[in-house]
């Protein structure tokens, strides 16, 4: 191969760790574990690498590697939505969402799996809201438009 | 001209310094030098303006400025392909290559002039691995798919 021809684009097929999780109604972003296989962000994760592409609820194998999803790295580049409240289980009213935008908050992870963007803390700042969307009152009806926060993410050396 | 009143898009010709030495199977990672000329990226540049675009093998004009090579300046958004190893002049295994992703490594001149993600090197971090191509064992044979490392840029102040 003549490497320096070209770029890939910027969605890339990654392999899974064992058991990984993504949900059709939460935050798709993702980390690469130790072992270079991806996996679901927590709340204090700092090495985002990318968003899980589509709206599949999926758990990968449990052998890692067995399971890949399509990635897209673009993670400055683009906005993505995500569901939102203010603080575990607490619905985010309209005027919290809008006073959020062009700040830092941090991603929670509710009932395990479902990445929210929290406007209740501010501890990592690991994302910057841009907008919002506010269907109605009621938790689990509020989202964000979001992206992560050049500024704190921080990836582990080889 | 009204500096400011147009766009100009993503890809930019640019005026080389001289005698740089740009090489097909190798990254294309450039920077400038001082007087605001494009230099090749080295093992321990963190002021990438871009990837020079095509697979040209092409030495510049021993006059700066005598050459233009055309750059990719949408460096962040974009996925790369460039050759591997592990430490200088070793091929990098596909256990190695795997384990990186997701973790920083350096960039390393091989034969003075192919720029290698070296995942073995990890003083500058400046590249961030998010996959791999083995086509076998031997040296040359491998090649890592990466983005710089946005937590690692520093441009000179002027």
């Amino acid at each position: 191969m003549n490497a320096g021809i070209y770029s890939t684009g910027s969605v890339i097929t990654m392999k899974c760790g064992a058991s990984a999780v993504v949900k059709g109604k939460s935050g798709r972003f993702v980390q690469a574990n130790d072992s270079g296989y991806i996996a679901q962000i927590a709340g204090t994760t700092l090495d985002i690498i990318g968003w899980v592409v589509g709206s599949f609820d999926a758990t990968a194998a449990s052998t890692a590697g067995d399971t890949a999803w399509a990635v897209e790295t673009n993670i400055f580049g683009k906005l993505f939505v995500m569901p939102a409240c203010h603080g575990t289980g607490t619905t985010a009213t309209e005027a919290q969402l809008r006073a959020a935008i062009g700040e830092s908050i941090d991603i929670i992870l509710e009932s395990t799996y479902y990445q929210y963007a929290t406007t209740a803390a501010s501890t990592y700042d690991i994302i910057i809201p841009y907008g919002y969307i506010y269907e109605k009152s009621g938790y689990g009806h509020q989202f964000l438009i979001v992206k992560p926060n050049p500024d704190k993410v921080a990836y582990a050396t080889h | 001209m009204i500096a400011g009143e147009y766009l100009t898009g993503t890809i930019l010709k640019m005026k080389v310094s001289d005698s740089e030495v740009l090489k097909a199977k190798s990254g294309r990672w450039v920077g400038v030098d001082g007087a605001g000329y494009l230099q090749m990226g080295s093992a321990t540049s963190v002021d990438i303006m871009g990837w020079v675009t095509g697979s040209l093998e092409e030495t510049s004009s021993s006059t700066a400025g005598g050459t233009s090579w055309f750059v990719e300046t949408d460096f962040l958004s974009k996925l790369w392909v460039m050759p591997a190893c592990n430490t200088t002049g070793v091929g990098a295994t596909e256990a190695e290559l795997l384990a990186a992703i997701g973790e920083t490594c350096d960039i390393t001149m091989e034969s003075t002039s192919y720029q290698y993600c070296d995942i073995g090197l990890s003083d500058v971090d400046i590249l961030l691995v998010y996959g791999y191509i083995y086509e076998g064992s031997a040296y040359g044979k491998q090649y890592a798919i990466v983005k710089p490392n946005v937590a690692k840029l520093v441009y000179t102040s002027h």
